[in-house]
């Protein structure tokens, strides 16, 4: 039996603008566990990227609960969050969000900075060694391709072993090639054991995963495995970790 | 040119809290040479006045120690701290008795003063004491309220007679009237025959605190000197003051025997010359703090500069896209020159309003004090402070305007 | 301790990859600092210049002026008041050892200004009429011949003794002692020049002439009094016990019965110089308060460019806080880089100001003056102290604005 990692009730979010309050997310009941691979998928104004940005920590939800790992979530501080930001929770955006002028490698150990925990300098090798990167270590992030950003971002993700990655659109400014390879490295993480959650808009990125939970206004309107899952795998070598 | 205008306020508007912090710089630097400027013009107002109180057309002779040969041959003819010490007794009662012969005096008196022990029963009290001759009631504009001036048989018997100053007598009689009583004066007892009215003190003088005497009574009985240490006289015609002290410059030293004039032991100022010294030293010592002030200037000179790359480097795109729709590198150098120029000339008018307000606070203060305070914002002060902080913005505007002018349009089209 | 280095090496980094603009902002807080500290080390060598004048004059004497004046203030003859009633009489009370046990030397002075002459040529010089202690109370002595003593100056004996330099200028190189020199058609025999002694208390000491007290008052000044009055005391720790019992011994010859009537005013060299430092010190905190709103400006525009690098990193502040960078942990990178640039800045300034200073104290001291270049360690401290200062307050609400900006938002910014 998986570890439950990420528990949802009755969640809801408002935005409240002068008069107007609306409702981006309404009544979301979600159950997570540890090791499955998990893809929100909605159209746009459907309320996926405002759901990973609570599941996430960067945001509170109006009303419910979110209990990760057991705790609820919402009696934590701002710097509380942060710290569980840091340690259990990886991000990989559409847009890579690498810092410019800087090294890859220490694009990736931009987490450890942050760490309230003992750091391991190595730990930023071996994570760019898992995304095979470790070839461009030294060189700066204008000097390599799209593709090759995004797997950086994946280390940076990866570097505090985090509970759960969540990847955002993690191929939307890729070309079809470089966003195969990148939804390789999900998959091969996900069989090494981590959590993803993909938000996506677009159905043939959503289908490598497992589990679709499907998003319309606010609310889900659906939540089941995925039977024809999509295999990035073929033509692309990587090494293995763990 | 007028396009560059409307372009410059566009920019400014566009982000009012950068605007602010920037031309705050200016503003500080700017009020604080206004405050320097306008409050020294109020010292120097005050000053003057407190010179006029002394009568218009009055010409002071004052005691000097002359320099020394080694001193002469040096150049510094300026007297030193050492001199105060050091005894002039050259000017006599027969000097004065001369100057008042010349046709353009109107009178004079000498004086020599004094620091004596002053009793009334009970009340004593350490006083100056002001021996003058009789000329002075002629010339000076203080009013008794009691009692009579003293005479010249009583000046040349040295008899002693006084009057007080109404401090003086307050603390010597209360209320009671003084006059035809006696006190001790030193040694001396002395009949009281007069009593001045209150009149307030000048800078260091305050005559409300001072004991009159005749001249000779003070020189013979309390000073024991057979000289005078200071004469004034008036002139019968203030637009010809300079000429009558010229007059009395040549008379003293003919009674002297100097003939060289760098060796006189004397001095003759109008009032004007007198306070020229003191201008002089002013406008020196403004001079300083303006300068000091200044370098606030050239820091905010500098910001603005850094701000106005910054501000040419976000707006790369809009400058290419202007290039491409038909402007000139010139019309872009203008623009952006014009806009740092308003930028500093506003933080400069705010700079001299409130640098006034700031000089209009002091000349209050100095005025609940007691000092004939005015306060003036010179023209001068105003002029400096515009034209010096549009100067800043177009010495520190030009060198952004310049790279915004020279960007490549294509380049900057392609920007991201 | 890492944490430090880490975020020093951050603000370095991050101020090295824009240099124009780094630049341009250290030099502001330069100019500011490098004003100051010029200010500052003029200050001071201006008032050491004015200090060296009084110190050379020696800290056991007491001078006795005449009027009555506040020892922290003028003495009342710069106001031109000149009193009377300081006499020959005073100084020998003075000298009695059963009044003034502590007292170890009393001179009296008078003085004045004359032309010597002596055969063809003249000097217009000042004279000291003082009494046969001169040479004991100021540590003076003859180069030729001697002083005058107690019998020439109480007979009132036509004897001069030559200042250095007026020896110089009436006799160019030919001996002078037993000339006759006259003043004011008198005649005066000298039987002694002093040493060279150079400038005390902003007096040439070497371009004045002596005679004996009575000779002066009586034949040239026609005058009873004294100008004042100068004496030694044994030690410097008796100073405040003698300044006592010589004012009580004034009291008792003048009649003064209050001291709120005295008529004279003692003083010391410490007295002199807090004179001398209290206005000289008002001077100087007014400039340097003036020069330090040019750090005030400079750091407006390190709290303007900080904003719009705040501006300009929104993105990566986004980021950083997705991975977990805490409110603080932001505030704290800004305010690096803010501190990081002012302190680059303060250095510099300081270097430059140092360097301004150290010029003008040569050109000065060049010119012939006591100029010290004084830069004070304290001063230095103190100056990175207020630079490190000026970035961290100026650069407070940048680094607040930062630190509140929401992560979803920042990383949305384009």
């Amino acid at each position: 039996m998986e570890k439950i990692l990420i528990e949802v009730k009755h969640l809801h979010k408002d935005y409240k603008t002068e008069d107007v309050v609306t409702s981006v997310l309404r009544d979301i009941n979600l159950t997570i566990a540890s090791g499955e691979f998990v893809s929100i998928m909605g159209p746009s104004g459907s309320g996926k990227s405002t759901l990973m940005h609570i599941l996430g920590f960067l945001d509170r939800p109006t009303s419910g609960d979110y209990l990760f790992e057991g705790i609820n979530m919402l009696e934590f501080e701002d710097d509380t969050l942060a710290a569980i930001r840091n340690e259990r929770i990886g991000f990989v955006f559409q847009s890579f969000n690498l810092l410019p002028r800087t090294t890859v490698l220490d694009n990736v150990k931009l987490p450890l900075l942050y760490s309230r925990k003992s750091r391991d300098e190595q730990a930023a090798v071996k994570a760019l060694e898992s995304v095979g990167l470790a070839h461009r270590m030294n060189y700066f992030t204008n000097q390599i391709s799209g593709g090759e950003k995004q797997r950086a971002a994946i280390a940076r993700a990866l570097v505090n072993n985090p509970s759960v990655i969540f990847a955002d659109e993690p191929t939307g400014n890729l070309d079809s090639r470089s966003g195969k390879a990148v939804m390789d490295i999900l998959q091969t993480l996900n069989e090494q054991g981590h959590t993803i959650i993909l938000v996506t808009h677009e159905m043939d990125t959503a289908r490598h995963g497992k589990r679709l939970v499907r998003l319309k206004d606010g609310q889900i309107v659906g939540d089941s495995a995925i039977p024809d899952r999509i295999r990035a795998h073929d033509g692309v070598e990587l090494q293995k970790t763990k | 040119m007028a396009t560059a205008f409307k372009q410059a306020f566009r920019g400014l508007r566009s982000n009012p809290p950068r605007t602010a912090l920037t031309t705050l710089g200016i503003i500080i630097g700017i009020a604080t040479i206004v405050l320097v400027v306008a409050a020294g013009e109020g010292f120097r107002s005050f000053i003057n006045s407190q010179v006029d109180s002394f009568g218009s057309n009055t010409v002071f002779v004052q005691t000097r120690v002359p320099p020394t040969t080694r001193a002469r041959n040096a150049g510094s003819t300026t007297p030193g701290p050492g001199d105060a010490l050091i005894a002039v007794t050259t000017l006599k009662n027969r000097d004065i008795e001369a100057l008042k012969t010349l046709p353009n005096v109107a009178d004079a008196y000498g004086v020599v003063t004094g620091q004596k022990i002053v009793t009334f029963g009970q009340n004593s009290k350490t006083a100056f004491i002001f021996g003058a001759d009789v000329s002075r009631f002629n010339i000076d504009k203080g009013v008794l309220v009691a009692g009579r001036p003293w005479t010249e048989a009583e000046d040349a018997g040295a008899e002693q007679v006084a009057i007080l100053g109404s401090d003086i007598a307050k603390d010597l009689f209360g209320e009671d009237d003084p006059v035809g009583k006696t006190i001790r004066v030193g040694n001396y007892n002395f009949s009281v025959i007069g009593v001045y009215q209150r009149r307030g003190s000048f800078g260091f003088s305050n005559d409300d605190q001072q004991v009159f005497m005749p001249l000779r009574t003070a020189q013979k009985k309390l000073v024991g000197v057979d000289y005078l240490f200071f004469a004034i006289a008036q002139v019968r015609d203030s637009s010809a003051a300079a000429a009558a002290a010229e007059d009395m410059t040549l008379l003293l030293r003919a009674n002297h025997q100097i003939t060289d004039p760098d060796r006189d032991d004397f001095l003759v100022q109008t009032q004007e010359q007198g306070l020229s010294t003191f201008n002089t030293v002013l406008a020196g010592v403004t001079f300083l703090l303006v300068a000091v002030a200044s370098i606030s200037l050239l820091v905010g000179g500098v910001g603005i500069m850094n701000i106005m790359y910054v501000v040419v480097t976000e707006r790369i795109g809009e400058i290419g896209l202007k290039k491409s729709l038909g402007a000139t590198s010139g019309a872009i150098l203008r623009e952006f020159l014009i806009e740092a120029a308003i930028l500093t000339l506003a933080g400069g008018a705010v700079g001299v309003s409130f640098g006034a307000f700031l000089a209009f606070v002091v000349s209050k203060i100095a005025s609940s004090l007691g000092l004939a305070w005015i306060f003036t914002v010179p023209i001068t002060g105003i002029v400096l402070g515009l034209g010096v902080s549009l100067g800043i913005g177009l010495v520190f505007g030009v060198f952004p305007a310049r790279r915004a002018a020279s960007l490549d349009p294509i380049e900057a089209l392609r920007y991201e | 301790m890492k944490e430090f280095f880490e975020s020093f090496r951050l603000a370095v980094g991050a101020l090295l990859s824009r240099k124009g603009r780094s630049f341009l902002t250290i030099l502001g807080i330069v100019i500011g600092v490098a004003g100051v500290i010029i200010i500052v080390a003029l200050g001071a060598g201006a008032q050491s210049l004015v200090l060296s004048q009084i110190t050379n004059l020696g800290t056991n004497l007491l001078g006795i002026l005449p009027g009555k004046s506040n020892e922290t203030g003028p003495p009342a003859a710069v106001f031109g008041v000149q009193v009377t009633t300081l006499t020959a009489a005073d100084a020998a009370a003075i000298a009695d050892k059963n009044r003034a046990p502590h007292v170890m030397a009393v001179a009296a002075f008078a003085r004045g200004n004359v032309t010597a002459v002596w055969r063809d040529s003249s000097v217009d010089t000042n004279f000291s009429a003082t009494q046969a202690s001169f040479p004991r109370v100021q540590n003076v002595s003859v180069e030729q011949g001697r002083f005058f003593d107690e019998r020439e100056e109480r007979v009132g004996a036509p004897v001069i003794v030559l200042g250095s330099e007026v020896a110089d200028e009436l006799f160019g190189g030919s001996p002078a002692i037993g000339e006759v020199v006259k003043i004011k058609q008198l005649p005066f025999q000298v039987i002694g020049v002093m040493k060279k002694q150079g400038s005390i208390a902003f007096e040439n000491q070497d371009d004045q002439v002596f005679i004996p007290l009575t000779v002066g008052q009586r034949q040239i000044l026609g005058i009873n009094h004294l100008q004042f009055i100068r004496l030694k005391v044994d030690d410097a720790a008796n100073l405040q016990s003698t300044r006592g019992d010589v004012e009580q011994i004034l009291r008792e010859q003048h009649g003064i019965l209050d001291s709120d009537n005295d008529d004279f005013s003692v003083r010391d060299l410490a007295d002199a110089i807090n004179v001398l430092t209290s206005i000289t010190d008002g001077l100087r905190l007014f400039l340097v308060a003036m020069a330090g709103i040019a750090l005030v400006v400079g750091g407006i525009g390190i709290m303007n460019i900080m904003l719009v690098t705040v501006a300009e990193r929104t993105r990566e502040i986004g980021l950083r806080k997705s991975l977990g960078a805490t409110k603080g942990n932001i505030r704290n990178q800004f305010l690096f880089e803010s501190g990081t640039v002012t302190l680059a800045g303060g250095f510099v300034g300081i270097i430059f100001g140092s360097l301004v200073s150290y010029a003008v104290a040569l050109v000065a001291r060049r010119l012939g003056y006591e100029w010290a270049f004084i830069i004070s360690p304290l001063s230095i401290i103190m100056a990175v102290g207020v630079s490190i200062l000026t970035g961290i307050v100026f650069g407070l609400y940048p680094a607040f604005k930062a630190a509140k900006l929401d992560p979803i938002e920042a990383l949305r910014y384009e």
